[in-house]
């Protein structure tokens, strides 16, 4: 619980994101805009991914799949009638006419992909072990392998698009804002501790009248509605969707943001969002080729996937409970000095 | 149905067999409310099998439990849980990355009556209700010398805080029956006569009726009421503690087995 003087800290913190988002949106260019952007996207699948791999201890790789029904979803609400009979023309009746506004397009990706949640979690839950990984790797090639296929409602690998560009910073930092909320709140409840006793020794919790399938579930759900939130806002920001952008190469991604932040920590989420999402795009120009002081770089094609890579190596060494490791920002302790 | 009307826990026929091995066989027992059983015997006699039994964490091969007057065998561990009976570990089973309050939370969270809703919009039930029980492992962390480490991670306890951590855990789901396995193992012997001053505080404190396993002869002759000595999977002898002192199969058991253990 927070004390007065820690609430009205929270609240100032709060003011002043708000303030610095407005002074970026306003004053800030179209690259860097986007870039914050997907600064944001990045933070809510990090922390979403956080209430399975790092809370409840069950490893998951399904949140690219997840993205992938999400944006699909949207998408398919977003697009305006005309266009999406003219783009895909072969659309079931009740598909071609649906229409719905972003807010309601957002909710129903989440909706969709905590429905695939559950029904992947429902049987592979209640096993003690590690299936949930190959579950959710097997849900990803059924992602692909449908979103490829079914062409008269996914365009097939040409992917759709023209979307509406409907994501913005109000959006995303919203979300972003309101998941970390949500996140905090669960973790400093029964929900959360029951989770975290369930990665500490699932045994014991249960011997303790923990229900392993509930918190499992509850996780897994919860994490796939952000993920396919994170998907529609990543649609509606770059306006295409495609299959190959839910990959296996955007699992491993996302699960190096959060072990380099700090696996099981909602702050370490948001660092190693934060700092992977940077670092790559800093050095982004050397993927095309560049001239630092007369010295001409080739390109460098894949760096990106390197840099992902020797970060993970680094900080397994050095590091391997991550930036931040289990703990949480305190404003208690930041009070104090 | 049992024949001994005051019974509360009433075990007839209970056997586990692990692939060739018999771990327990045909074990029973009948226990009254406010009792506290010693359960003894050598290494690998199967008192840990007892009480893996009794909490369902594995199933039995035969016999039959019967918690107030309800058939318990083959229930999962946490409806096990959820009737009032609840153990400790005789290898410490904390939750080491989690503070000490949040391992008595846990446990006492059994009884929780808040819901999603209330928790995410911070409704007064949820409020209310985390304080309650925040006050509630607070008294027990307190009762059990425990206060003043309440927010380090449990795992970096010094051991013997650990074992009585694991204690106050388990009285934290308020239970009715407590199983403690070697409570007092790995403890120097004046931490061992502390710990057992404890549990007769607790058991008095909050009527509990206790299952205790337990090798050191010290503590438990002086808890129990009534003592069980397993071998092999058997009851070998059954009775107070003086007379099993001086039961001949009992020395036999112990001498003629373990004399390295003492
Ligand atoms: N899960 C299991 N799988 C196979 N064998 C087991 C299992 N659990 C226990 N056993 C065996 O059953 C027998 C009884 O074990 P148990 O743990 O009940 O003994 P114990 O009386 O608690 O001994 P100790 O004093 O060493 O704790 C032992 O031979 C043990 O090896
Ligand atoms: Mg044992």
């Amino acid at each position: 619980m927070l004390n007065r003087r820690e609430k009205t800290c929270t609240l100032v913190a709060l003011a002043l994101v708000i303030g610095l988002l407005a002074l970026a949106n306003s004053f800030l260019n179209q690259y860097y805009l986007r870039l914050i952007n997907v600064m944001g996207i990045n933070i809510i699948l990090v922390v979403s991914l956080n209430f399975t791999n790092g809370l409840t201890g069950v490893f998951s790789l399904g949140h690219p799949g997840f993205m992938a029904v999400g944006a699909y979803t949207a998408a398919l609400l977003t697009i305006p009638l005309r266009q999406k009979a003219f783009i895909l023309p072969d659309l079931p009746a009740w598909l071609a006419q649906a229409h719905a506004s972003f807010p309601v397009a957002l909710l129903a990706a989440g909706t969709v992909a905590a429905i695939c949640a559950f029904l992947i979690g429902y049987p592979v839950l209640r096993l003690r072990g590690h299936y949930l990984a190959l579950a959710t790797l097997g849900f990803l090639v059924i992602v692909q392998v449908v979103v490829t296929n079914v062409s008269q409602i996914t365009r097939g690998a040409r992917g759709i698009n023209g979307l509406p560009p409907e994501t913005n910073i109000w959006w995303v930092y919203g979300i972003t804002i309101a998941l970390i909320y949500l996140s905090w709140r669960l973790v400093h409840s029964a929900y959360g501790r029951g989770m975290m006793a369930i990665r500490g020794d699932d045994l014991a919790a249960e011997a303790l009248g923990v229900n392993l399938v509930k918190h499992r579930m509850l996780a897994f759900t919860l994490g796939a509605f952000f993920a396919g939130v994170g998907g529609a806002l990543w649609g509606h920001l770059i306006t295409v969707v495609s299959p190959n952008a839910f990959s296996f190469a955007q699992a491993f991604i996302l699960v190096v943001m959060s072990v380099i932040g700090g696996m099981g920590s909602i702050t370490g989420s948001i660092i190693g969002a934060v700092v992977m999402t940077l670092i790559p795009e800093a050095l982004r120009g050397l993927e095309v080729g560049t001239t630092i002081a007369g010295f001409h770089i080739p390109p460098l094609y894949g760096l990106s996937q390197v840099i992902y890579s020797v970060a993970l190596i680094i900080v397994l060494a050095v590091r391997p409970q991550g930036i931040v490791g289990l703990r949480e920002f305190s404003m208690r302790r930041w009070l104090k000095n | 149905m049992p024949p001994n009307p005051n019974s509360i826990l009433h075990v007839e026929g209970l056997t586990k067999r692990f692939r060739g091995l018999t771990a327990l066989e045909n074990y029973a027992l009948d226990l009254e409310p406010g009792e506290i059983l010693g359960i003894i015997g050598p290494n690998g006699a199967g008192k840990t099998t007892v009480f893996n039994l009794l909490t369902g964490l594995i199933e039995p091969s035969a016999g039959t439990i019967i918690w107030k007057d309800q058939v318990i065998s083959y229930k999962s561990p946490r409806f096990i849980a959820s009737q009032g009976i609840i153990r400790t570990f005789q290898n410490i089973r904390l939750f080491n990355d989690l503070t000490v309050l949040d391992n008595v939370m846990i446990a006492a969270q059994i009884h929780k009556r808040y819901g999603l809703v209330a928790t995410l919009l911070s409704l007064p039930s949820f409020v209310q209700e985390e304080r309650r029980l925040e006050s509630w492992c607070m008294e027990l962390l307190d009762l059990m010398g425990l206060a003043q480490y309440r927010s380090r991670p449990a795992g970096s306890l010094p051991y013997g805080e650990q074992r009585k951590l694991e204690i106050a855990r388990a009285l934290a789901a308020r239970p009715e029956l407590l199983l403690l396995d070697e409570p007092a193992a790995g403890m120097n012997p004046s931490e061992s006569w502390g710990l057992m001053e404890l549990i007769r505080k607790i058991h008095d404190t909050f009527n509990l009726t206790v299952l205790l396993i337990e090798h050191d002869m010290r503590v438990v002759m002086n808890l129990s009421n009534r003592l069980q000595v397993l071998s092999y999977g058997k009851i070998i002898a059954e009775g107070q503690p003086q007379e099993i002192q001086t039961h001949p199969q009992v020395i036999e058991a112990y001498l003629g087995r373990s004399a390295a253990y003492v």
